[in-house]
């Protein structure tokens, strides 16, 4: 029988309750948004004690369905001042969904100040144990030890940097090589769990009950359809563009589009991209050898394995993983075009606890400012290195770009709702930059699929459909929160959303697991209902459409090579979420 | 005509030679009015074979015409990676 952990940390207890009814059917996002709506105040503070952290496995987590390892993290975000939903691979979903356990919802801070804990669940139940030993230690170090000390567990937890409550700071999840580099990292959530006093939680699920599957044989047809198209799709079979260059194979491809933001977004295109392309990844990796590897997988189960183990020269490990975002965060964003600089700027944010897409942003804003030379790769190792040791430049970086910006002076500013934009240009993929600008969670690519300019009517050819077409933009949104709560990753997108079995296949498994009958239709109706009470929640802490716009420069200064402006009208914008 | 023609990823292959993390580029001279599928015909890819072509910078459909001066990036099974709703596909 599944439960809800609830940790409340001022009284320092642990308890388990029954699954309401109301939430039978969500899991990951849907779940941590819904507690979110229910239990936290939407205008209190983030650090505060009405805020609370909620850490949710998708509804299939911990069964043997394809690369389904998600955990979701939810609250309201000291980033965004927005609801937050940040989601990771690493080990924790699966062990969390075999203890049975739906969500664990920690609330209440510690009355000794400055206290940090520990939160022990295993299948005896859970406890808090003072985690001194762990003050301001980075997290390989703290992987390291906790694995010492008790085994196979999975370890969920914050850096110095979340101890300080910057409000840049993620969430570590270990890897299979229980290693930090799964992060639920955007929008600081990393704060509000060092708002709790809570460093780590270690999940162990040896002797636990598993998971118990409503209807098996129906769980089992749907398992084997989505296996089918995953490993037949292009983008995710074995062979594939994931697994063969992992994500940054996008690295080549959106710089040819003109849509790879460069030198704090000031241009779209960048002369060093095939130095930090995929390909190269891929090439350093074979050539160095060692540990070094692409089609890593980022959690058991994982079929596409789109993550990589970047080596140093002698082919130790130095980094898992280079993808995409955080490639091109440090890379083009920053000048910089040495994979081995961004390697060591990535290890940096996975040991202080950072999300490489704000890091990068703030990194660029603060090159913007003169803090140092754009392409100084060594400058900005130094930089993010000030973070972990609580230097008031470092509390500056790991606040986040928004707030170095206004320290330095610097209006090109990459962010909605205070949270940086990811690697796609808005005035180069208009789509991506509707879906920016009106996501609940601030500047998010993986909120929604994004729709093509024409569809919306931009560069002067108005569709007089144009308005109820930009709705489109909400079916996306909507099914991108469906995903979000299955526990499946988002890039099964790629196959389900052109191979109509692999669809069939995940609604089988999700109302297999749960001895329900929903239609895909409903399924994806629960995601539109999430985005809904998350857009409900921002409207009560304050945000308005206004909110629900790209930055200021994107709309008068022209992007090259293809000189344009953003270019997509506020009607249009307001339109996305009109009935 | 002249056309600057760019192969990212296995497509490179063809070239065995030629290693790096870019691309490979080809210049490739013709006579006639052509389009980015007799380009790739005349390179000796089967055009079911590309995933992504850009011409100047522009999401393309194969049947787009060139013209002398044009860059042309092509991207083979093995990079397919946007999500179709990206880019309009632009055609002649």
């Amino acid at each position: 029988m599944s439960k809800i952990l609830r940790v409340n940390m001022k009284d320092l207890t642990c308890k388990f309750e029954d699954v309401p009814e109301k939430y039978k059917l969500f899991g990951g996002r849907a779940l941590t948004s819904a507690i979110t709506c229910d239990e936290v105040p939407p205008t209190c503070h983030p650090l505060g004690p009405n805020n609370k952290i909620i850490f949710a496995p998708g509804i299939v987590s911990g069964t043997n369905a394809p690369s389904s390892g998600r955990t979701s993290v939810g609250g309201k975000s000291p980033l965004t001042g927005t609801i937050k939903e940040a989601n990771s691979g690493g080990l924790s979903a699966q062990k969390i969904g075999k203890l049975q356990i739906r969500a664990i919802i920690v609330e209440g801070k510690p009355q000794e100040k400055g206290k940090l804990y520990l939160l022990k669940v295993n299948k005896d139940g859970a406890e808090l144990i003072p985690a001194d030993d762990l003050v301001r230690k980075g997290m390989y170090e703290i992987d390291e030890i906790l694995v010492q000390r008790y085994g196979k567990v999975a370890i969920i937890g914050i850096g110095p940097a979340g101890e300080m409550m910057l409000t840049n700071s993620g969430i570590s999840i270990n890897d299979m090589e229980n290693r930090p580099g799964r992060y639920a990292a955007r929008g600081g959530m990393g704060a509000v769990m060092g708002s709790k006093g809570l460093k780590v939680i270690v999940i162990d699920d040896e002797g636990a009950p598993g998971v118990e599957i409503e209807n098996k044989e129906l769980f089992d047809s749907g398992r084997k359809k989505l296996v089918n198209a995953l490993s037949t799709h292009d983008v995710t079979k074995k062979g594939g563009a994931l697994n063969t260059y992992g994500t940054a194979v996008l690295v080549n491809i959106i710089n040819e589009a003109g849509g790879l933001p460069t030198r704090n977004f000031s241009s779209g295109q960048f002369e060093g991209a095939s130095k930090i392309s995929g390909e190269s990844i891929a090439e350093i990796c074979k050539k160095r050898g060692g540990e070094g590897t692409m089609g890593h997988g980022c959690h058991p189960g994982c079929i596409i394995k789109c993550s990589n183990i970047y080596p140093k020269e002698d082919g130790t490990h130095h980094v898992s993983c280079i993808e995409y975002e955080s490639d091109w965060a440090f890379g083009a964003n920053c000048e910089i075009d040495n994979l081995d600089h961004i390697a060591e700027l990535v290890r940096i944010c996975n040991d202080v606890g950072l999300d490489t897409i704000e890091a990068g942003c703030t990194i660029g804003v603060a090159m913007e400012g003169g803090l140092i030379e754009f392409g100084d790769g060594e400058g900005a190792i130094n930089l993010l290195n000030e973070v972990g040791k609580g230097t008031p430049l470092g509390r500056l970086i790991g606040s986040g770009t928004e707030f170095t910006a206004k320290a330095l002076g610097v209006s090109r500013v990459p962010t909605v709702k205070g949270q940086s934009m990811p690697a796609y240009e808005p005035r180069a993929i208009k789509g991506i930059g509707v879906i920016y600008a009106t996501s609940t969670m601030g500047a998010d690519h993986t909120s929604g699929y994004t729709i093509a300019p024409e569809i919306l009517g931009v560069g002067g050819k108005q569709d007089p459909l144009a308005l109820e077409k930009a709705q489109l933009a909400r079916a996306f949104l909507n099914t991108t929160a469906f995903i979000d709560s299955t526990g499946y990753c988002l890039f099964i997108a790629f196959a389900i959303l052109d191979i109509a079995e692999g669809f069939e296949g995940v609604i089988e498994t999700m109302n297999g697991f749960l001895g329900v009958n929903l239609s895909g239709d409903d399924w994806v109706n629960i995601g539109k209902e999430t985005v809904d009470k998350e857009r409900a929640f921002n409207i009560d802490a304050g945000f308005t459409s206004a909110h629900d716009r790209v930055p200021e420069f994107m709309n008068i200064e022209e992007l090259p090579p293809h000189n344009v402006t953003f270019e997509v009208s506020e009607e249009i914008l307001d339109s996305v979420y009109k009935e | 005509m002249r056309i600057e023609v760019h192969l990212f990823g296995k497509l490179k292959e063809l070239f065995p030679k030629v290693k790096s993390g870019g691309s490979l580029q080809l210049i490739i001279k013709i006579k006639n009015q052509n389009t980015i599928q007799d380009i790739v015909e005349k390179i000796g890819i089967s055009p079911k074979e590309i995933r992504h072509a850009f011409l100047n910078y522009q999401y393309s459909s194969l049947d787009r015409k060139v013209k002398d001066g044009d860059r042309l990036a092509l991207f083979g099974r093995d990079m397919a990676l946007i999500y179709r709703q990206y880019f309009p596909k632009i055609k002649d």
